[in-house]
């Protein structure tokens, strides 16, 4: 037994160094380790501490992969599904971008879920009426100011719903959505199937989508402010209009992509058109959709090639790694940061 | 502001005192690694011996001896001109904080804890936490409660429910 005993803010400093497993495996040491590690200060050190990325591979059921772990030869990697019961007799789950670890995920219509592939935790959010319209557009983000979740929906007739994970309800917000829906087509990040088209991209507390501007005037970026709950919209680079295939993050910044002429632009400051950067790729990835971009390491995107999956890295020289994962077949694969957000969040 | 030249002199010098009493005279420079006798100098209260009561005197001693390594009040005098002279700095820097750091019993290490963390040295306290988290990391709840002097205070169907719903990280 040890002399010493550490006080609280001690062991809330050495738990947010340890990746989640060991976390979770921790809760059943005391009540107090309990409270410590269900508590939000510790959820936000061990944010900040740059947590490990993986990615979350979506099929029927979900899995989670670590990059890292996958060898330059590639091959098979086993696959185990993280939750088993969740989706009675769903096809395929559509997931949104996750936040902090957290993502909302849609096992059927009308269905959303709150998960969290690193805890395994989730939690059904209540009560949406579909009878309110279809829907136009979707969005899942997050934002630091007032520290909540919150999940959009736009709908035909232009009204925007909004679920705030704090408050755990639904409230219709003041402003409508203020451009034309017959022209509005969102671009999510491709190869999510036709519904994942419409779901926005999150960043600094807004959620984005590419849309049609009013008079076929080209596209612009519309980004939901989800602390104001009001739209504005962003330039998207000069010329790119007219064979853009998606958007996307890359790190903090939004991307947008052709894969017709294999270019990308980032926006190296938010919100400032001169900042587009174009980022050329080499051939290598010609004609490759991106269809995850992960944010730490020197890792650009993951692609479908061939049937199989590849991670590309961009530094010395390029790098791919191909891989196929255990008995699933067609799938897609989201990139997330390993935390301890709980979706019984408070 | 100036401050007369006597006293810029007689404080050059920081008497610590451990918590047994044992007094430590640390340079002003060094010190300074602390935030909370950085605040004491800008604020102008280190006359006299300084009260550690959280710190005693073998904790002190290791404290100092990290903040005297750490310390750089002579890099100005020095040219570093070569990058890579910078990354050996570094590297010899690392490989002394991780012998510091691994010569340290248990015990020694918790108490290295509490001082770093009492005194507010942020980078002592960063290597330190992250030393035990190594040392934590992989083990089983109840290596965990021998580790930090914890009772369970679970009834056994309680501790059972939250391992049923954590199984997966017990694997």
């Amino acid at each position: 037994m040890a002399a010493v005993s550490l006080p609280t803010e001690l062991i809330v400093d050495i738990l947010s160094y340890l990746p989640v497993k060991c976390i979770c495996r921790f809760k059943c040491v005391s009540k107090s380790w309990l409270t410590i590690i269900t508590n939000s200060q510790l959820v936000k050190i061990h944010l900040s501490r740059s947590p490990r990325e993986k990615h979350l591979v979506v099929d029927k059921f979900l899995y989670s992969l670590d990059h890292l772990k996958i060898g330059f030869d590639g091959g098979v990697v086993p696959g185990q599904p993280l939750m088993k019961k969740h989706t009675p007799g769903c096809v395929e789950v559509a997931v949104y971008e996750s936040c902090n670890g957290l993502f909302c995920i849609t096992p059927k219509t009308d269905v959303y879920l709150l998960f969290n592939p690193s805890t395994r935790e989730s939690k059904q959010i209540p009560g949406f009426q579909p009878t309110y319209g279809n829907e136009l557009l979707s969005g899942f983000g997050y934002a630091q100011s007032i520290d909540d979740y919150k999940f959009v929906k736009i709908l035909e007739g232009n009204t925007v719903h909004v679920f705030s994970l704090r408050n755990f309800s639904w409230k219709v917000v003041g402003c409508k959505f203020p451009f034309d829906t017959d022209r509005c087509i969102g671009f999510g990040i491709p190869l999510n199937g036709s519904r994942c088209l419409k779901h926005g991209i999150p960043l600094k507390g807004k959620i984005h989508w590419v849309l049609d501007k009013h008079d076929y005037q080209g596209r612009v970026i519309a980004a939901f402010d989800l602390v104001k709950e009001k739209f504005k919209t962003l330039s998207l680079p000069q010329d790119c209009f007219s064979t853009l295939s998606g958007i996307g993050l890359v790190g903090d910044c939004l991307c947008v992509f052709d894969i017709v002429k294999n270019v990308f632009w980032v926006m190296m400051k938010y919100g400032k058109k001169e900042s587009w950067t174009q980022i050329s790729k080499s051939d290598l990835y010609k004609s490759i959709t991106p269809s995850c971009f992960l944010k730490n390491s020197n890792m650009v995107f993951i692609a479908r090639y061939n049937s199989k999956w590849t991670f590309c890295y961009e530094d010395d020289g390029e790098k791919c790694k191909d891989y196929a994962v255990d008995g699933v077949g067609s799938y897609r694969v989201h990139g997330y940061v390993e935390s301890i957000v709980s979706p019984n969040y408070k | 502001m100036s401050t007369p030249s006597s006293s810029v002199f007689s404080y050059r010098v920081l008497k610590l005192k451990s918590s047994d009493g044992e007094i430590f005279e640390v340079k002003q420079t060094v010190a300074v690694q602390s935030g909370v006798l950085k605040q004491m100098m800008e604020d102008g209260c280190t006359e006299g011996e300084i009260p550690l009561n959280n710190v005693d005197s073998p904790t002190l001693a290791k404290i100092i001896e990290w903040c005297n390594k750490h310390h750089d009040d002579d890099v100005e005098g020095r040219v570093l001109s070569q990058e890579k002279e910078k990354e050996k700095e570094k590297a010899d820097m690392k490989r002394w904080e991780s012998e510091f750091i691994d010569a340290l019993n248990r015990d020694e290490l918790y108490f290295l804890l509490i001082g770093s963390n009492y005194m507010n040295i942020k980078e002592l306290l960063d290597c330190a936490a992250q030393k035990v988290a190594g040392m934590v990391k992989g083990k089983t709840p109840e290596a965990i409660r021998e580790m930090f002097n914890i009772q369970s205070d679970f009834t056994e169907e309680e501790e059972k429910a939250i391992r049923k719903e954590n199984q997966w990280a017990f694997n």
